[in-house]
C-alpha cells in the first residue's frame, strides 16, 4: 500500500487503493480516515457527459463569454461515498472547475488553470484533471469558458472515475489509559487531534497503513 | 479537414456509412441515398443523441444526362425546415463518378443548434442536389463519417 496514492501520475487512472485498504483524506482542513467498503468504475460513457449549455438552459454559450459556474447533477453522490474521477471537454471550451461553488480547484495565488481540448495532447490519460467529490452536499461546480470569437452550440464535457464506499474508522482509544488504568481523556483527545492534523506516526499507530488523499484543497 | 483533428483531437471515433441512427432515425437501406427533387428532405445521417460528427468522405454519381450541382449541409430548426449549406456546392457531371476525401472536406463539425427558427438548426446531414438552378433528383451519394463522443 502506497503511502502518497500516485493518483495524479501520468497514466491511465486505476483504484487509488483497494477495498479494504485505509485512506486518509484531506477534506475541510482536516484529515479524516476511513476504509474502502466498496469500489466500482464509472466508464467513460454518455450518461456521464453533461452539455452545460442545456444545463444551463440557454441555447448558447456566446462569443469570448463564460457560463457561470454551476452544480453538475450527474455526479452527485451520497453521504459515504466518494468519486474520483477525471475529465474532458469534447467542444472548444475551457473547464473551470470548483469545490462547492466557492473555493476554486488547480488553482495558484492569482491564477486559475483550466481543462481544455489540448489537455489530452500532452496528457492523453487527463491526470491532471484528477478530482475528488465526498460525500453528499461537497458537490462539484463546473464553469465553461468561450474562448472563440463565435458562440458555440454546445460545450460537452465528459467525466469518468471511480466511485467508492467509505467507512469512517473509529481508532480504539482503549489502550489510552492512565497509571491508575483510567481512560486518559486528555491524552485521548490529543490523539484525535493529532489524526485530524494527519500527524504520520499517530496515524501509524491508530489507524494503521494508509494511504493520504488530498480530496479538497482548502 | 486535417488528418490532425481526427487522429489526434479525436480519438475513439466511430465511422459510419449513411448510418441514420438516432432517437427519431428511420432505417433505410445502408450505404447509398438517392436524392430527390422535395426540398431539403433528403437525410444522409441522423446525429445520435449527444454525439456530433465529422465527414470523412463523400461519394456521389448520377447519369441524368445533364450536369448537376449538390448542396451538403443540415437543416434550420424553421417551422418549414431549410436547408443550411456547410459546405461550397459541388459539381455532378452525368456518368462520372465523384467524390472527395477527408484531405479535402474541411472540417465542418455538424452537430445540434438548439436555437429556434432562424438561428438554429438540427445537425443533421442533408443533401439537395440541382439541375439548372432546379431542385432535381437522381444523384446517389453516400457518406462516412466520424462521430465524436
Amino acid at each position: 500500500m502506497s503511502e502518497v496514492a500516485n493518483i495524479y501520475d501520468n497514466g491511465p487512472l486505476s483504484l487509488i487503493a483497494r477495498i479494504k485498504d485505509t485512506i486518509s483524506v484531506y477534506t475541510a482542513k482536516k484529515w479524516s480516515h476511513f476504509q474502502i467498503a466498496f469500489a466500482e468504475p464509472w466508464p467513460r460513457s454518455s450518461p456521464l457527459r453533461v452539455d452545460v449549455v442545456a444545463l444551463a438552459g440557454a441555447t448558447t454559450i456566446a462569443a469570448n463569454t463564460n457560463i457561470a459556474k454551476r452544480l453538475v447533477p450527474l455526479l452527485q453522490i451520497t453521504d459515504g461515498e466518494m468519486v474520483c474521477a477525471r475529465f474532458e471537454p469534447l467542444d472548444d471550451v475551457e473547464c473551470v472547475i470548483w469545490e462547492q461553488s466557492g473555493v476554486g480547484r488547480f488553482i495558484s495565488r492569482n491564477n486559475q488553470a483550466r481543462v481544455d481540448m489540448a489537455t489530452c495532447l500532452r496528457d492523453p490519460y487527463l491526470a491532471s484533471t484528477t478530482f475528488f467529490i465526498m460525500g453528499r452536499q461537497r458537490d462539484m461546480n463546473l464553469e465553461v469558458v468561450n474562448p472563440n470569437p463565435v458562440a458555440l452550440n454546445q460545450a460537452r464535457v465528459q467525466f469518468r472515475g471511480f466511485r467508492y464506499v467509505l467507512d469512517e474508522i473509529t481508532p480504539d482509544l482503549s489502550t489510552v489509559v492512565t497509571p491508575q488504568g483510567q481512560p486518559d481523556k486528555n491524552r485521548q483527545e490529543e490523539i484525535i487531534r493529532q489524526l485530524a492534523a494527519g500527524d504520520k506516526a499517530t496515524v501509524a499507530q491508530f489507524i494503521g497503513p494508509t494511504t493520504w488523499l488530498p480530496a479538497e484543497g482548502r | 479537414m486535417s488528418y490532425l483533428i481526427t487522429q489526434g483531437r479525436y480519438v475513439g471515433m466511430i465511422a459510419k456509412s449513411n448510418n441514420r441512427s438516432g432517437a427519431a432515425g428511420v432505417a433505410i437501406g445502408p450505404g447509398i441515398v438517392t436524392t430527390t427533387a422535395v426540398a431539403a428532405t433528403d437525410i444522409v445521417h441522423q446525429i445520435p443523441v449527444g454525439r456530433s460528427f465529422y465527414v470523412l468522405k463523400l461519394m456521389w454519381y448520377q447519369n441524368t444526362g445533364v450536369n448537376m450541382t449538390l448542396v451538403i449541409g443540415t437543416l434550420s430548426n424553421a417551422g418549414v425546415p431549410a436547408m443550411v449549406q456547410m459546405f461550397p456546392t459541388l459539381l455532378a457531371l452525368p456518368g462520372i463518378p465523384g467524390g472527395l476525401n477527408e484531405n479535402d472536406l474541411v472540417g465542418v463539425e455538424f452537430m445540434l443548434n438548439s436555437q429556434a427558427a432562424g438561428a438554429g438548426w438540427t445537425g443533421d446531414l442533408y443533401v439537395e442536389s440541382y439541375a439548372a438552378g432546379v431542385i432535381a433528383a437522381g444523384v446517389q451519394i453516400s457518406a462516412e463519417l466520424a462521430e465524436k463522443a
